[in-house]
């Protein structure tokens, strides 16, 4: 079984190679990009590893109707949602070899670092699914006769940009959070290895995640990242890219007001304090605040 | 025809100004919906001023539209707001449609179905939407069908006829065919795919249909009859399909609104942003338009 699934992600491999373009997954539905063109992923030998769909503006777009339309993960109970991203961290544990070796393959990673990002991953969705109902809000008492409660509520429709480095965490590490307080995700995964991704969709599609709720589109990633932040209907954006992706994200969404989230240029330590569960947690959603107030 | 109906779309694009032109050519002949069992005079007043005012202010102007006004054709609604809606639609020339007949079953006694169109004629509706009981087409029994649209005919008087055939429960393209050319020779001004409530709608290969239906009977008798296709319409492009198939299948003449209207609730907003697109190259938010 494994020599299998090793023949099957190499593409430089003998005659029983089967060659398979990912495609997108936009809606909870595998399509292909709408302008039908693919793109080359190389590993870190820079041997042909496979291809994936390029992704244009018009993907985005339909990424982000799709992604709008879900509502019903954003009205799901938190307690629900917690259930869901249990069960998403338990079929990923069942394939973490898989995934270990795919990451190996493609950066060229260690097998122990490769391993260690899967747990990684894993661990964070864990610990998201535990948060998912404990991140509800505060009750503040203000200098008034009045207790104000505040609520956090979903941003909405959130642009997720992940980087190349740690093609696996530093996505999930950002997905993890935006579901758990109920988003939905417009995800573009790192352009240089994005065949992580399109693994993971196939882990979305059998965890009961609802269809729009994540979506993955795999392109260029300055293109994209554009499209997000330009894109009315986007609520919130979080880009982890190089420096002038990211002051290009901030500059095309401020027509829009978007909330948007950038590294800076600066890679991001996913293991490290701000790249860890809480910050993301604190993005992801907006606070409302009720007031109460009351006599003697 | 099924060949037809797919390639029919795909043969031109029609893109940038264009686009735009046909978008607001679209928005001209649409027939702005509501048919819901919890619609209320406040709703319907929302959707007519909607009506009157269907494009932001700075949509208009970044478009060049200068002092041509681009409307929908009519409202339509169920037959409790008929008067509303002429109250809030007076004096800017866009018809008033109410649905009738028991619609969308169109099963009740026909004295009562009959009485319900002379209410809403009585009522100001300018335009009726019939619905035609399926059985009648199921059973084969034409007679009975050309007797009833014409009493439908008769009942309208000066208002506009538009027969609705519920094409997704008619079975075959063939039933479609009879059912349009029986109601056109009764006396329909318009024929209409569907009521929007059957679980299957508006497509494209019943539209070929039916469009050849009309194109047949102005053959015969020089009489236009128009198209209505509605329920299911909700984007864009879907209206710009159709819009080609009028033009390739009946004419630049099926391009107007005396012989072609769309059914649509939602289509609005999705034009709405697509025209935003076209001047921003941007893409919009729902929220960022008024409600329809």
């Amino acid at each position: 079984m494994r020599r299998l699934a090793a023949s099957l992600q190499r593409s430089d491999g003998d005659g029983s190679f089967i060659d398979r373009t990912p495609k997108l997954f936009i809606g909870g539905k595998q399509t292909r990009p709408d302008g039908n063109y693919s793109m080359a992923v190389h590993d870190a030998k820079g041997r042909h590893a496979g291809e994936v769909g390029l992704g244009s503006r018009k993907d985005i777009r339909d990424a982000v109707s799709a992604a709008r339309a879900a509502k019903g993960w954003a009205g799901a109970t938190a307690y629900n949602r917690a259930q869901v991203l249990y069960f998403l961290a338990e079929n990923l544990t069942i394939r973490a070899d898989e995934f270990a070796a795919r990451i190996a393959n493609l950066t060229g990673a260690s097998t122990k670092s490769a391993r260690g990002e899967v747990e990684s991953s894993i661990e964070r969705l864990f610990e998201a699914a535990g948060m998912a109902d404990k991140f509800e809000g505060t009750v503040h008492n203000p200098p008034a006769r009045a207790v104000t409660l505040a609520l956090n509520e979903p941003v909405g429709v959130v642009g997720i940009v992940a980087p190349d480095e740690q093609p696996l965490l530093g996505l999930v590490a950002m997905l993890a959070p935006a579901l758990a307080m109920g988003n939905s995700v417009v995800a573009v995964p790192s352009a240089r290895w994005p065949l992580v991704a399109t693994d993971l969709y196939q882990v979305l599609e059998t965890s009961d995640i609802p269809a729009g709720a994540v979506n993955i589109v795999t392109g260029r990633t300055g293109e994209l990242a554009g499209v997000l932040a330009k894109h009315d209907d986007v609520d919130g954006l979080w880009l982890v890219a190089d420096s002038a992706t990211c002051k290009a994200a901030e500059l095309e969404s401020t027509g829009n007001l978007k909330r948007v989230w950038t590294s800076n240029g600066q890679a991001v330590d996913w293991n490290g304090e701000a790249g860890s569960l809480k910050p993301f947690l604190r993005r992801a959603v907006e606070v409302k605040n009720v007031w109460v107030p009351y006599g003697d | 025809m099924e060949r037809r109906a797919t390639t029919l779309t795909k043969r031109r694009s029609i893109k940038a100004d264009n686009q735009a032109a046909w978008l607001l050519r679209a928005i001209s002949l649409m027939d702005l919906t509501t048919l819901n069992s919890n619609d209320t005079d406040e709703r319907v007043r929302r959707l007519c001023a909607k009506a009157r005012n269907p494009l932001r202010a700075d949509l208009i102007a970044g478009l060049g539209l200068g002092d041509t006004v681009i409307r929908p054709a009519a409202v339509c609604v169920y037959h409790p707001f008929v008067a509303t809606a002429v109250t809030a639609l007076e004096g800017t020339g866009i018809h008033v449609a109410a649905v009738s007949t028991a619609f969308p079953h169109g099963l009740s006694p026909l004295e009562t179905r009959i009485a319900e169109i002379r209410a809403s004629v009585a009522d100001g509706a300018d335009e009726i939407d019939v619905v035609i009981p399926r059985g009648l087409v199921l059973g084969a029994k034409w007679q009975e069908l050309y007797d009833e649209v014409a009493q439908f005919r008769e009942a309208c008087g000066e208002a506009h006829l538009k027969v609705i055939l519920g094409t997704g429960e008619l079975s075959t393209l063939r039933n479609v065919m009879l059912a349009s050319m029986v109601s056109m020779m009764a006396g329909a001004d318009f024929i209409k795919t569907s009521t929007g409530k059957e679980s299957v709608n508006a497509v494209l290969p019943v539209g070929l249909i039916m469009t050849r239906a009309i194109r047949a009977y102005e053959e015969r008798t020089g009489f236009k009859i128009g198209f209505k296709p509605a329920g299911g319409i909700s984007t864009a492009k879907a209206s710009l399909d159709w819009l080609v198939l009028m033009k390739e299948e009946l004419g630049r003449r099926w391009l107007e609104p005396d012989l072609f209207r769309f059914g649509a609730s939602s289509l609005l907003t999705d034009i709405e942003r697509q025209l935003e697109h076209h001047l921003t190259g941007h893409y919009s938010a729902a929220h960022r338009h008024a409600m329809a």
